[in-house]
């Protein structure tokens, strides 16, 4: 039995659906994505060197300023259509997906907390995508959690001045502006974790080593130093001590956008499977019509689509303002990273010895999901966040 | 009788093989991975040791283990190393179709060359279209008066450009009694190694095509008589199979230690989890040890010829290899973010993993098999 798409039409609520506007923004990402990045993703995986092409394409549909109002030069769009944007980057490259995210991250969270010196300042940059910005959270032995921070901020005069380390900080080696999340001290009074704005230009960071990774090779994960670092007194961003709901908004931000890019790589690997699964003839014919394969196939498409409801739901909340959106958002988040690590272990799988091969493109998206499901508090962590939602403790 | 255990002299044997490769392997692991080396001074220490023929009976130089062994042996290394296990692995797979089709003369002259690792062998089966279906084999040999005339390309053979010999299959006639075995010598005129292949994992084993083109193998060199092709394959799979088994357990157990290890050592750090790293411990100890006992008795019936043994053998290969993957996904998040780093081994675990369900037959050809053997046909 097959529905018609007008039956399809009567039956959904438009509420369900994405606007005009959104699968315009949709259908040009893809495009772009296809014709522009794709071509070169293997290299850029093989490489570790993020071509600058790409940055410019970003650049110039707009994508790192789609989230921001129109005052900062943005286009006002929401969450939901960064999402949009990153699963459609995230099916070819998974690199550009988290370069494509973390000024987005970054400057969401200026926007929330940050004065209107602090917006003014940075988010026009961030959203014409001239100046790279990222997040310092983690520590080898904090994980992601803020409580266990022991990087800190001192305060003297007018001036912070921050001491510590941070580990496997997502673009540390080009990003101009790092958010540094650091426990404030004045006076041995501990007044809990800050958030500071840090500029390349004023104060600096030494790298002290970029590490080797598994897979999205070209965002080059740093581990920091700050070493008597100075921050100046308006490069706080919020309220001292209000870092742990700074932190909590990043992850939840992180969540999603990360949500967005596996949904991408989970999309990719069925994509692929489907077209080789139907080519690929054994025992006469193609092996797409052995029923075992159609049922891993079945299950596959029905993991993809059913990820891709709780990322847009939890965007859509996001977008009205609802914090329930955040709760989703790390539901997405978890099940959609197992969903990319199985869909694309999967694709291995239905292309056999081709899949464990560099020709082929499945073998670099299960290196590539892994990392979903580590980015942002492992899923062990946001199934502890989560359950605690669940008990509202 | 002790039943259901290893005897004293095999968890002996067993422990002199962790031992070797601890030692010669866990300073190089990280550049054979990185460099994707094949290392001559770590495979001659193998061959010293007898790995390298570990399956060539005592009479040729040997040491003439049983597949119980072998399985033990290869677990062994396998959790310090995939590719060093796949070096001993690939090399029992060329040596079996010489070992049941070979003739006297044949067995004298290679045998004892491969168990002194003088040899290092290869299995030339796969082509582009004939991955798990061997129907569709197409390298044809055709008869001349005292040799036959090889034409075709093979896919994904471990080992060439390495191998001294490989046992090669191609096509005499039609349909599945249409296959016939050979002995493949490496300087054979018109064999030539084609592309070799960039792979995610297992990067010390090396993988390419053979390319043969008006190859002429003497007659003297054909395994068995023609048609007995795709018996020799049938044979050498019920042995490799449980074998890639013991390769995916002792994975999985390597990796599990390693874990197990982190996990007790960085309790505070996982506190916040802890009790779901504990389940997840338990539920990878669980899988990894009905592996394990898999593995041990399907390597029983096979070394006692049981008619069980082909089935067994699929579920050995299928089950420990499934096990494997997952184990190494979940402990790459027990590690965390630095689990996918090259900070530790976890990861080159986890893309090793992945060819253990692929090769020596997919997990789905497994799946079919054992669902025939269930249902009959």
């Amino acid at each position: 039995m097959a529905f018609s798409s007008r039956h399809r039409v009567i039956v959904m609520s438009s509420d369900y659906s994405l606007t005009n506007e959104q699968n315009m923004v949709r259908d040009t990402v893809r495009r772009m994505a296809q014709e522009k990045i794709a071509p070169l993703a293997a290299e850029v995986d093989d490489t570790g060197v993020f071509p600058t092409a790409i940055t410019d394409q970003f650049k110039e549909l707009g994508l790192f300023g789609l989230a921001f109002p129109e005052s900062y030069g943005g286009s006002d769009m929401g969450i939901l259509s960064s999402a949009l944007v990153l699963e459609e980057i995230g099916r070819v490259c998974s690199s550009s997906a988290i370069v494509c995210a973390a000024p987005i991250i970054t400057g969401r969270l200026i926007l929330e907390y940050g004065g209107d010196d602090q917006k003014n300042s940075f988010l026009p940059r961030i959203v014409s995508g001239d100046l790279t910005a990222t997040i310092a959270l983690f520590e080898t032995d904090a994980g992601s959690d803020p409580e266990k921070i022991s990087a800190y901020a001192e305060k003297t005069g007018k001036q912070y001045i921050i001491n510590g380390r941070k580990g496997l900080v997502d673009l540390a080696d080009k990003a101009g502006l790092i958010i540094v999340f650091a426990r404030a001290k004045n006076s041995g009074v501990n007044k809990g974790i800050s958030a500071f704005l840090i500029e390349k230009d004023t104060a600096s960071w030494a790298i002290e080593r970029t590490v080797e990774k598994m897979g999205a090779t070209a965002v080059h994960a740093c581990d920091l130093a700050f070493e008597d670092c100075p921050v100046p007194e308006k490069g706080r961003l919020g309220e001292e001590g209000s870092g742990r709901e700074i932190a909590v908004r990043a992850s939840g931000l992180n969540c999603i956008l990360t949500a967005a890019r596996g949904l991408g790589i989970a999309q990719a690997a069925l994509d692929y499977s489907l077209n080789y699964t139907q080519e690929r003839v054994q025992f006469g014919r193609p092996i797409s019509s052995f029923q075992g394969i159609q049922f891993m196939l079945a299950d596959m498409a029905t993991l993809v689509e059913t990820g891709r409801c709780l990322v847009y739901k939890a965007c859509a909340e996001v977008d009205r303002g609802q914090a329930e959106g955040y709760y989703l958002g790390a539901m997405a988040k978890c099940f959609v990273s197992d969903v990319a690590m199985k869909v694309s272990t999967d694709a291995i799988q239905l292309l056999g010895g081709y899949g464990y091969m560099k020709d082929h493109p499945v073998e670099r998206m299960m290196r590539d999901a892994k990392l979903t499901q580590l980015a942002e508090g492992t899923n062990y962590t946001q199934h502890v966040l989560l359950a605690e939602g669940l008990f509202d403790l | 009788m002790s039943q259901f255990a290893l005897t004293d002299e095999q968890k002996e044997f067993a422990k002199k093989v962790l031992d070797l490769a601890r030692k010669v392997l866990a300073p190089m692991s990280y550049d054979i991975d990185k460099k994707g080396l094949y290392p001559w001074d770590i495979i001659r220490k193998f061959s010293k040791f007898g790995l390298m023929g570990i399956a060539v009976p005592k009479e040729y130089g040997g040491m003439g283990r049983n597949l119980f062994d072998v399985c033990l042996a290869v677990e062994q290394v396998a959790g310090v190393d995939v590719s060093a296990a796949m070096w001993v692995g690939v090399n029992i797979g060329g040596l079996l179709p010489l070992l049941n089709g070979g003739n006297a003369e044949q067995k004298s002259q290679y045998l004892p060359k491969i168990a002194a690792g003088e040899y290092i062998t290869g299995v030339a089966f796969t082509e582009p279209e004939a991955g798990s279906d061997l129907h569709s084999l197409r390298t044809s040999a055709v008869r001349r008066s005292d040799h036959y005339v090889i034409n075709g390309r093979k896919c994904f053979i471990s080992n060439a450009g390495i191998a001294k010999v490989y046992s090669l299959l191609a096509r005499t006639g039609k349909g599945k009694e249409g296959i016939t075995g050979f002995i493949l010598d490496a300087d054979t005129p018109g064999l030539s190694v084609g592309k070799m292949e960039r792979k995610m994992g297992v990067r010390g084993s090396h993988t390419g095509d053979l390319i043969l083109e008006d190859c002429r193998i003497p007659f003297e060199k054909r395994l068995g008589n023609d048609g007995e092709g795709a018996g020799l394959a049938m044979g050498m799979l019920t042995f490799t199979r449980p074998l890639i088994g013991a390769q995916a357990v002792g994975l999985a157990r390597g990796v599990f230690e390693y874990t197990l290890k982190y996990a007790r050592e960085n309790k505070a750090r996982l506190s916040p989890y802890f009790e779901n790293v504990k389940y997840r411990l338990a539920d990878m100890a669980i899988r990894i040890e009905g592996a394990r006992q898999l593995v041990y008795q399907t390597a029983f019936l096979a070394d006692s010829g049981h008619s069980n043994a082909g089935k067994f053998s699929s579920m050995a290969k299928c089950f420990a290899t499934d096990v494997a993957m997952d184990v190494c996904i979940e402990a790459v998040s027990v590690f965390g973010p630095r689990g996918y780093t090259s900070d530790f081994s976890v990861e080159r675990f986890m893309r090793d993993a992945k060819i253990l369900q692929i090769y020596e037959g997919t997990n789905q050809i497994q799946r079919v098999t054992i669902a025939k053997a269930l249902l009959g046909r």
